[in-house]
């Protein structure tokens, strides 16, 4: 039903009734605000992204093409937009490195909130290439059939990196010394 | 560097993929091996926390900007004839549309054979839009883990239900105004995330997981909605209901 919302909204868009574009803004804002946010780590500019991806959207929505998910599309587009700017800004991020050091033993045990900000800290150092992986899979709850699809890459190779971030998320938390596992 | 064999059941239990023999194979060495059982634990939480990240509201004045910025003139209007609006409408229902179309027929041959027939057996409705009015506005459904925050209102020719939900896992909510046919789905607003929704014997049911929002809209129809019952189903727990009386 969600989907079928969406294209009703986008023929009428296409006929040029602006308040269902409206609709579709009010709709997707604020998953497109934080995805973005999520991928450049600062507040304007996930705001001005956010506005660039809802203007391209309007551009090019008789490009969309019906037999997909507007979801689908509109979180390419974001995605897209997000890692333009990361790379443009040439930001410097660590090597993926093993699992290994994920045996460290830790310093001591966080509390629900700590664990959240110590999360919120491990994405934000991750590689955005990684970091877009674990934001489409665990925050935006999409198949690994539809990242491939969006990011245009075999579904294995999404698997093999996914797995690959979840890791270097993990370590970054020990690394810190701190331990989120439930005390026993 | 290639990751043990754990490493890849661990993945594969998080995303949910490990066949009965996995499972099994995962257990033991989790057992047996503390180091192993850390590591399966920091993944699992680690992954589970970013579902519980806080989601920040997008800047006010975003979508006032991207209307000062779009060119209207892009896609002409055009005036729509009523056939063309009637079929953009049914276009993506067009199951519902043969569905509705097979019970009127099987209704009209019945009528034809069995009923008495006369005006005095045919429904009224050609009164005004309905016009109940919630009973109640406010209202809290809580579980063990799971509470919901509700608010019922008339807007117009409107029910907005708005709902903001705490919950560590998935659930349903089942909502179904009473008779059938009082109210339209429209379009669910003020979403933390899209919400899965779908219509199963004329109720809205909602799937989502963890902490969320939404804001259902239904547009009245010209029957009068008398209730409305909400369902609620989270995984793990005792279905919750609430019935609203229209007055």
């Amino acid at each position: 039903m969600k989907e079928n919302e969406d294209k009703v909204l986008v023929a009428r868009c296409l006929k040029g009734d602006q308040r269902a574009y409206e609709t579709l803004v009010r709709k997707y804002q604020k998953t497109i605000f934080n995805v973005i946010y999520q991928i450049v780590r600062d507040f304007s500019d996930a705001e001005d992204l956010t506005q660039t991806v809802f203007l391209k959207v309007y551009e090019n929505l008789n490009k969309f093409n019906d037999r997909f998910k507007f979801y689908s599309w509109i979180y390419r587009i974001a995605i897209n937009e997000g890692l333009n700017f990361i790379q443009q800004k040439k930001a410097v991020y660590e090597l993926p490195e093993d699992y290994a050091s994920l045996e460290k033993a830790p310093d001591r045990i966080l509390n629900e909130s700590e664990i959240i900000e110590q999360i919120d800290r491990a994405l934000a150092a991750l590689d955005p290439n990684y970091r877009v992986l674990i934001i489409m899979r665990h925050f935006l709850d999409l198949s690994y059939k539809e990242i491939s699809d969006i990011l245009k890459l075999p579904e294995k190779t999404v698997k093999s990196r996914l797995y690959m971030a979840r890791q270097i998320m993990a370590k970054k938390i020990v690394e810190k010394g701190m331990d989120i596992n439930e005390q026993s | 560097m290639n990751n043990p064999e754990y490493i890849r059941l661990i993945h594969k239990h998080i995303d949910g993929e490990l066949n009965a023999d996995e499972q099994k194979g995962l257990q033991d060495i989790l057992d047996r091996d503390p180091k192993v059982r850390r590591i399966h634990d920091l993944l699992v939480r680690s992954v589970r926390a970013i579902g519980d990240l806080p989601l920040h509201e997008p800047p006010a004045g975003i979508l006032e900007n991207i209307k000062r910025h779009i060119k209207p003139a892009r896609y002409k209007v055009r005036q729509t004839t009523f056939l063309e609006s009637l079929f953009t409408f049914l276009e993506p229902r067009r199951g519902w549309v043969v569905a509705f179309a097979s019970v009127l027929l099987i209704g009209i041959v019945i009528v034809s054979v069995l009923g008495p027939g006369g005006p005095e057996n045919v429904a009224d409705l050609s009164g005004t839009i309905g016009a109940g009015v919630p009973a109640e506005s406010d209202f809290v459904l809580q579980g063990e883990h799971f509470k919901g925050t509700f608010q019922l209102k008339v807007v117009d020719q409107e029910y907005h239900l708005k709902g903001a939900i705490e919950h560590i896992d998935d659930f349903d909510i089942r909502i179904q105004f009473n008779p059938a046919g009082s109210v339209r789905f429209l379009e669910n607003r003020d979403m933390d995330r899209p919400s899965e929704i779908k219509m199963i014997e004329n109720a809205l049911v909602l799937h989502d997981r963890g902490r969320t929002k939404f804001d259902l809209i239904f547009s009245k129809t010209r029957v009068k909605a008398t209730s409305v019952s909400i369902e609620i189903t989270p995984v793990g727990e005792s279905t919750l209901e609430k019935k609203i009386l229209m007055n």
